[in-house]
């Protein structure tokens, strides 16, 4: 049976989607699935930093569209989990390097084999977009509590919406609690408010997520992080599961409630 | 400190509510594609339209993207100089949508 291909996007840069792709891949991987991942940020690949494979890379995703090589001799076997995978994106070729066409037929190989076929977009809405977005089941959204992000997301969504893909659900990316407590950040509801569409899952802002891609060992290798909790929830949402929402904004960060957090295990 | 007084007697706004304003601004423009240059454009147009016809007050003009039940919506509110009401009476406005 042929996997589904989710490419995770943004519009405007820096709000997450490597990271979110890399722990999903790794969440749904634990979860017993083949998944791959696709780094299309060609020129500014970093997927496999945050996956910890950067030493590993011989091919990359423009090697297999040039026909210098096999498809499975660029895919790159993560350490932990043999059903994971990563397909680099070139650090050295520019953005036209691939065709809508190439990556067709790069996701149609890979879902053969593949339950999840994971596809990390590029920022920005030219070709990198458009490619990332043209051979998509399923859409992504990432955006962060912010103004110009959100502005963004919405941007995409439109054009996802227009390219008739869409409309994509929604990962509202590092929530300080403590910020929207007290009245300077959005919320969720204003978030969806504004974007109308699904919302796929709220990751909370986690220190620990920098200390992960320091490492190059994804979070959701971990289960205590409350990050690593929240993509855990979205990898069973994508598999079809119904997992209600963090409640993370009735959890208020005192030391009690970490304290219960711990022994509880999560 | 100063900002806890400053919330407690109700001073501060949650900049959240700017940002729920802001945003919403940014998004009518963005999602009818008239960014507010055009939107200048063509109010000096409109402005140069009704002129000829009749004095308009230009400083008290307004005219802006509204978005509401689904509908995108150009309001224009374009005060007319009326030489017959006295100082001190409501001004005529003349409305279009």
């Amino acid at each position: 049976m042929s996997g589904k291909a989710i490419t995770i996007t943004s519009g405007k840069g820096g709000v997450g989607k490597t990271t979110i792709t890399a722990n999903l891949a790794v969440t749904l991987a634990a979860l017993g699935r083949r998944v791959t991942a696709i780094d299309t940020d060609i020129g500014l690949r970093n997927l496999d930093i945050i996956m910890g494979m950067e030493s590993r890379i011989i091919y990359d995703i423009v090697d297999v569209a040039e026909g210098k090589c096999h498809l499975l001799q660029a895919l790159i076997r993560d350490k932990r989990l043999p059903n994971l995978h990563l397909l680099p994106a070139s650090q050295t070729s520019d953005k036209t390097a691939i065709s809508p066409e190439d990556m067709s037929a790069i996701c149609k190989e890979l879902k053969a084999d593949n339950d999840f076929v994971l596809i990390d977009s590029p920022a920005g809405i030219e070709r990198g977009f458009q490619n990332a977005v043209a051979s998509a089941d399923d859409i992504i959204i990432v955006t962060t509590p912010e103004v110009s992000a959100v502005r963004s997301a919405d941007r995409v969504i439109g054009l996802i919406e227009m390219s008739g893909k869409g409309p994509g659900r929604l990962i509202i990316n590092r929530v300080k609690p403590a910020m929207v407590k007290r009245g300077d950040m959005l919320d969720t509801f204003d978030v969806i408010e504004f974007l109308a569409i699904d919302l796929l899952g709220v990751v909370p802002e986690d220190e620990s997520i920098i200390v992960a891609a320091n490492k190059g060992v994804p979070l959701a290798y971990e289960q205590s992080p409350v990050a690593s909790r929240a993509f855990h929830n979205i990898a069973r949402r994508l598999t079809g599961e119904t997992v209600p929402f963090l409640s993370i904004f009735e959890e208020p960060d005192t030391l009690w409630n970490r304290l219960q957090r711990t022994l509880r295990g999560h | 400190m100063e900002e806890f007084f400053a919330r407690l007697f109700g001073r501060r706004q949650a900049s959240k509510t700017i940002a729920k304003e802001r945003l919403r601004l940014v998004l009518v423009h963005d999602r009818a594609g008239i960014p507010p240059e055009l939107l200048n454009v063509i109010k000096n147009e409109i402005l140069t339209v009704i002129s000829k016809h009749v004095k308009v007050e230009r400083d008290g003009i307004e005219m802006n993207l509204s978005h509401s039940q689904g509908q995108t919506r150009l309001v224009a509110d374009i005060p007319i100089v009326s030489y017959r009401s006295r100082p001190g009476s409501p001004r005529k406005r003349k409305t279009a949508a």
